[in-house]
């Protein structure tokens, strides 16, 4: 299919054969973790179902484990830091300016993913003490094996040197280009890293300062409730982090495939630095259910958490504004007419409006979670998961992969495969998500659990308002296979894409925006200003919360034991009570295992 | 004839089948209706179904000045 | 810069989203209707929560 006309224009692998070739490391990268991912996934799916039992319900755990991680650090952030690069060399018109340093960073995030995946599928096998059952929320009491947190460190340390890669670019190419406004996508780039770095800095303080030496035996005990509140600074500007790549091509390339031009250059701009500046101040609010924490402090999170509503909604604005730019380009015409004049049949553009689509779907969830009480009806059941295959499983995985679709040929020089079984593959994701997110938001309005391999009770029965819970199982299941057949399409899509032919002139030139960065003010530019601000603004939001944490606490206290034990604290003598306490040490594994938000 | 596109009828479909699908839920959340879900599953492959052949055979279907979807990219 | 498929050229001026606004107008009000409602399912159909 597909007569389509090609620009003719040179492609990046033809500009820069060298960035790309990181660029393709980076990108399968992330395709090998998401297609990992996606079998843990679907094993999960059919697990806690009840459909198909795979696995003992006791590895159920590391399976978790497996599928949290891979996809939400492994599969998103390499995506990005290969996006980013990317749009950093394409929008700066630069070579990196030193190859060998991107390809450093590239492989010590490789080296750490290794570990940290090493010591997550040791869990299957019991003859080594080496395990990683911590889920993707890694903190106290779960323990790994620190081989889980020293991948972590150089995981996390290869995309400090990622980002100073792309500022060492904008310094060299400011030296030449005094006078210029920083281009938009190279803007984006480099807003998200400033946040990424204070954001980060949680993250590390947990790891290495108390996770690491607490897993290697240098400390016994370690404060929860302050690792858990170090986690959760993190772990909110981390879902921005997967964010803000999707938005970079909502911004930067769908205006392009949909036939128009970027609404607003400066509203862009205006977007990225107010996620810097709000994106970390919220994390309490994953922590509305925890004891230890004033509520005062959790109201302030939620009041910021909604502010952070203004920029999600400026840019579905600006992003839609865009396309019905195109729209109209292209034609279409009348208040609702114009969306049958876009361009469904490319894979590339129907994605990236499903995956919004979707995106604007989880809004309404998103909304349920941030408001203190109303979070109460749904915390830890598994609304939750259904919330976030909505945002980062498809607003962020959808459009990657819908994105992929458009950069891919750039990179390769050859097109895709098949670009019909490539929108088969985006609409089947699409269908696959309606159905186990929905099912997934139902069955958490009636209370199952989410984390739990059997969420089946002797004695109890869970109350439905209408159909039943092995309707909404099955849903899910159903659900579930879909999105792994879609996800074997992508990946089998872009595999088989290596055969087809060379050629020349598949390159894609972007749009202008209609209103450029010259209309916007020049403050916008100013990445010192709002780098201080969001860190004033931090500093503002976290250090009364963590001086009463490490106050009332101590900062290694006032600790429990690790879950699950790996260096055994007590000497011989004291075995026989140790294994007394065994079920209930258990017992509090699968509750604590349950926590999180 | 058959103005509506392979794809636009593929897309189109999955999203009213998602759709449709889902006011199911919205029913018995909010209004407290109880469907028969086999009966409502067969409903709503029922719609889609006709309505992609509908539109497949150019019964219905809207002609915009431009085919809507012969493709760019 | 225009696309093949590019009927006209539209500039800065001559274009106003209203197509845009009108939809999230539309999911603007569901949104909130959805939020009124939830506020009722959590306030009235159950209990208070209790606080702290
Ligand atoms: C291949 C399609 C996928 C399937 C079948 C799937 C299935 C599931 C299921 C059933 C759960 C809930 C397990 C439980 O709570 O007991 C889950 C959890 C989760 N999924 Fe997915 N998922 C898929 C894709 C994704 C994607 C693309 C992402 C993100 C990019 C993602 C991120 C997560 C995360 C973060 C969790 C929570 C893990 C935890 O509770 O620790 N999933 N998934
Ligand atoms: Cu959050």
């Amino acid at each position: 299919m597909s007569e389509q006309l090609e620009s003719g224009a040179p492609t990046f692998l033809d500009d820069y054969p060298k960035e790309a070739a990181v660029v393709k490391a980076a990108l399968w990268s992330s395709f090998i973790a998401l297609a990992l991912g996606a079998v843990f996934g679907v094993i999960q799916a059919l697990h806690r179902t009840n459909i198909l039992r795979l696995i003992d319900s006791t590895d159920y755990y590391t399976v978790l484990t497996a599928h949290g991680v891979l996809m939400v650090v492994s599969f998103t952030i390499f995506f990005l830091v290969g996006l980013f690069t990317w749009a950093t060399v394409r929008s700066f018109d630069r070579g990196v300016e030193s190859i060998r340093y991107t390809w450093t960073w590239y492989g010590l995030m490789v080296a750490g993913t290794l570990m940290a995946v090493v010591a997550i599928l040791g869990g299957f096998v019991p003859q080594t003490d080496i395990s990683a059952d911590v889920l993707f929320t890694f903190y106290a009491p779960m323990q790994a094996h620190p081989l889980f947190y020293g991948g972590l460190t150089i995981f996390v340390i290869g995309t400090w040197l990622a980002g100073a890669d792309w500022f060492w670019s904008w310094r060299a190419w400011k030296a030449e280009n005094p006078d210029e406004r920083i281009p938009l996508q190279a803007f984006m780039v480099l807003t998200t890293m400033l946040m990424w770095y204070i954001a980060t800095i949680g993250i590390a303080i947990a790891v290495v300062v108390f996770l690491l030496p607490w897993s290697l035996g240098i400390f016994d005990q370690i404060n929860p409730l302050l690792t858990r509140t170090l986690f959760w600074f993190w772990g909110h500007p981390v879902v921005y982090f997967w964010l803000m790549p999707a938005y970079l091509l909502w911004y930067t390339v769908l205006p392009t495939i949909s036939g128009g031009r970027l609404f607003s250059d400066p509203l862009a701009r205006g977007v990225f630095v107010l996620f810097l500046l709000l994106s970390t101040p919220v994390g309490i609010h994953h922590q509305y259910v925890d004891p230890g924490i004033a509520e005062g402090f959790k109201v302030i999170a939620m009041t910021n958490t909604m502010f952070l509503l203004l920029p999600s909604l400026l840019t579905a604005f600006t992003v839609v504004a865009s396309v019905e730019h195109g729209a109209r380009q292209r034609g279409g015409t009348g208040l609702f007419g114009w969306l049958r004049a876009l361009p469904w049949r490319d894979p590339a553009f129907t994605g990236m409006m499903l995956a919004g689509l979707m995106f604007a779907a989880g809004g309404f969830s998103g909304m349920i979670n941030a408001g203190m009480n109303i979070n109460y009806l749904i915390h830890n059941t598994i609304w939750v998961p259904g919330h976030f295959h909505l945002t980062v499983g498809t607003a962020v995985a959808l459009t990657f992969m819908a994105a992929t679709y458009w950069l891919w040929p750039q990179l390769t020089n050859r097109r895709l495969f098949s670009r019909p079984i490539a929108l088969a593959q985006v609409v089947i994701w699409f269908v696959g998500m309606g159905l186990m997110s929905n099912a997934m938001h139902v069955m958490g309005l009636f209370g199952v659990p989410r984390r739990t391999a059997e969420p089946q009770y002797e004695g109890f029965e869970f109350v439905t308002s209408f159909g039943s819970i092995t309707e909404l199982r099955l849903q899910l299941a159903i659900g579930g296979t879909l999105l792994f057949i879609s996800t074997v399409l992508f990946v089998s899509n872009i595999a088989l894409s290596a055969g087809a032919p060379k050629l020349s002139g598949l390159g894609k030139p972007l749009s202008e925006p209609l209103s450029g960065a010259h209309d916007s003010p020049e403050i916008l530019d100013n990445l010192k200003l709002w780098f201080g601000i969001a860190f004033v603004l931090v500093v503002l939001a976290y250090s009364l919360p963590l001086a009463s944490i490490i106050s009332r606490g101590g900062v290694l206290g006032p600790g429990v034991d690790p879950v699950p034990m790996i260096i055994e604290p007590l000497g011989a003598t004291l075995e026989p009570l140790v294994a007394s306490l065994q079920p209930l040490l258990g017992r509090l594994a699968a509750v604590v295992g349950g926590v999180g938000a | 004839m058959n103005r509506t596109s392979k794809a636009g009828i593929l897309v189109g479909s999955g999203m009213l089948f998602v759709i449709v699908w889902e006011i199911r839920s919205a029913l018995g959340l909010l209004v407290g209706i109880d469907t028969n879900p086999q009966l409502y599953m067969l409903l709503t492959l029922a719609i889609v179904g006709l309505t992609a052949f509908a539109l497949a055979i150019g019964l219905i279907g809207v002609t915009p000045e431009t085919p809507a979807d012969e493709d760019t990219s | 810069m225009s696309g093949e498929n590019t009927v006209r050229e539209i500039g800065h001026d001559e274009f106003d989203p209203y197509g845009t606004l009108a939809l999230i107008l539309i999911y603007f009000a569901i949104l909130s209707v959805m939020w009124v409602f939830m506020y009722f399912v959590e306030f009235l159909g159950n209990d208070l929560t209790v606080l702290a």
